[in-house]
Parts: structure tokens; C-alpha cells; sequence
């Protein structure tokens, strides 16, 4: 089975193209936002906004190409708001068991309900999905 | 081009604020900004259903007025809920420190 390392949502990740590093810009733990009271927003707004999710995993040699993870950004009733395609997990590096995927969101919900990010993973071909990892992210929704 | 302060369309003439009209909300520049702020305009224009005005343009596949909006004006921005703690890993007194246990190459 993989073995999740590390699932983060950021801001930004920055990638060293050549050497395959890393580094992670403002960890996501809370979204603000600001709105006039008598701006009513309907249920399931999103609105733009630029960020990622780093999962960082390791597969056995003899599991390379098997799995697929898929990000799901969840509302508080359950709703899916955004999905990432499903990616396949393989080493990018030759001799190599470390896989990384960098999952690019480019909306955040509208909403005063905390809300996820959800991590799944499944043999390439299976029915269901299985969980790897939420990561909950807090809102401060105010009115003035 | 330049933007629309009442509704963020972005797709306006230069010359627009010279009495032209936005084709997203309608406002007309240099009459219903005189009276009203822009943001009152905004909310005035979204409380009655956010409608694309100009019938003769069609909106760009990407509009959406309150997306648009919220993401213009009220910039949703990330927040902390804590301050990270440091802390640091000591070494176990039974390692061997290289540094002063390599010997010193014979010159």
C-alpha cells in the first residue's frame, strides 16, 4: 500500500525544476473574508483564488503505477466544490520509491462553515475511492 | 482596457468613465456614479439578480458576478490559527561526533 508522508495545503509551492525541490509558501490553515452585510452571496459561491496542495508519498517498487490519488475540496454538508484529476502514483526519478504531487486549486468557497481538503487514493481500477488525509481549513466570514 | 469599479469586468474601453455605460452592470458613468458610491451600485445591481445589461454582447464564459465581485473587492486572504512552537532534537550522547573524532590528515 502507499504510504502517505505529508498532505499540505499552501499558498504557493515552489518547485526547483532541476533538482526536484520543494519548499512550501504560507501553509493554508484559514480563510478571511470580508463582506458588505448586504452582499448575499448564494449557497456554493466560490470565488478565484490561486493555491495548492502538496501530498508527498512512498510506494513500494513492486506497487509503482498501481495507485491513483484524487484532491477533493469539501464544504461542511458534504458538498464536493472542486476535484482534482485522479494522478498516478510513480516515481518521476529513476531509482527512486519518493512521489510528489502538486495539486493546483483555483477557487476557494464562499462560505462561513469550515471546509476540507480531502485526499483519496485507489488501485488503478478499483470501485472506490479510500481516504488518505483531510485537512481542515477554518473561515472567518465577516459582515460589515 | 481598464476595469469596471462597480462590477470588476475588466474588459472596459479607457474612455469608458466618459459617460459610457459598463456591459456587465449597466452603470453609466458620470450619471448613476454621481449620486451613488460605487460599492452601493454593486450591491444594488446584485440585489436585483447580478444580470449581464448589454443584450447585443455576450458575457465571457468565465463571468460570474458574485465569483467576479468577491474576488475583486473582498479578497478572500489566508490567516494563521496559531504560531509554530521550536523546538530542536538533541543528539543522543552515545553518537559519535565526526567532527572531533576524525583524525587529523598526516602532512
Amino acid at each position: 500500500m502507499p504510504r502517505l508522508l505529508l498532505f499540505a495545503p499552501c499558498e504557493k509551492i515552489d518547485l526547483d525544476e532541476t533538482t526536484g525541490l520543494v519548499s512550501l509558501i504560507h501553509l493554508v490553515e484559514k480563510l478571511e473574508v470580508t463582506l458588505p452585510a448586504a452582499l448575499q452571496i448564494p449557497p456554493h459561491s466560490v470565488a478565484p483564488m490561486h493555491w495548492q496542495s502538496l501530498a508527498v508519498w512512498q510506494v513500494d517498487r513492486s506497487e509503482f503505477g498501481q495507485y491513483e490519488q484524487m484532491a477533493n475540496l469539501v464544504l461542511e454538508d458534504g458538498t464536493v466544490a472542486a476535484n482534482s484529476e485522479p494522478k498516478k502514483l510513480e516515481p518521476t526519478l529513476p531509482g527512486t520509491t519518493g512521489v510528489k504531487i502538486i495539486a493546483t486549486l483555483s477557487v476557494v468557497p464562499i462560505t462561513d462553515k469550515p471546509f476540507l481538503l480531502r485526499l483519496s487514493y485507489r488501485k488503478i481500477g478499483a470501485p472506490e475511492w479510500m481516504p488518505a488525509a483531510e485537512y481542515p481549513v477554518e473561515v472567518l466570514l465577516v459582515r460589515q | 482596457m481598464t476595469m469596471c469599479p462597480v462590477c470588476g469586468y475588466r474588459c472596459l474601453p479607457d474612455d469608458v468613465f466618459d459617460h459610457g455605460i459598463c456591459p456587465s452592470c449597466g452603470t453609466e458613468f458620470g450619471y448613476d456614479d454621481v449620486t451613488l458610491t460605487h460599492e452601493a451600485l454593486r450591491l444594488e445591481w446584485l440585489a436585483k439578480g447580478g444580470e449581464w445589461f448589454d443584450k447585443s454582447i455576450t458575457p465571457p464564459s468565465s463571468w460570474d458576478p458574485v465569483a467576479d465581485v468577491v474576488a475583486t473587492f473582498y479578497k478572500p486572504r489566508l490567516a494563521s490559527i496559531s504560531r509554530p512552537v521550536r523546538t530542536e532534537f538533541r543528539v543522543d550522547k552515545m553518537m559519535t561526533d565526526v567532527e572531533t573524532k576524525v583524525l587529523p590528515v598526516a602532512s
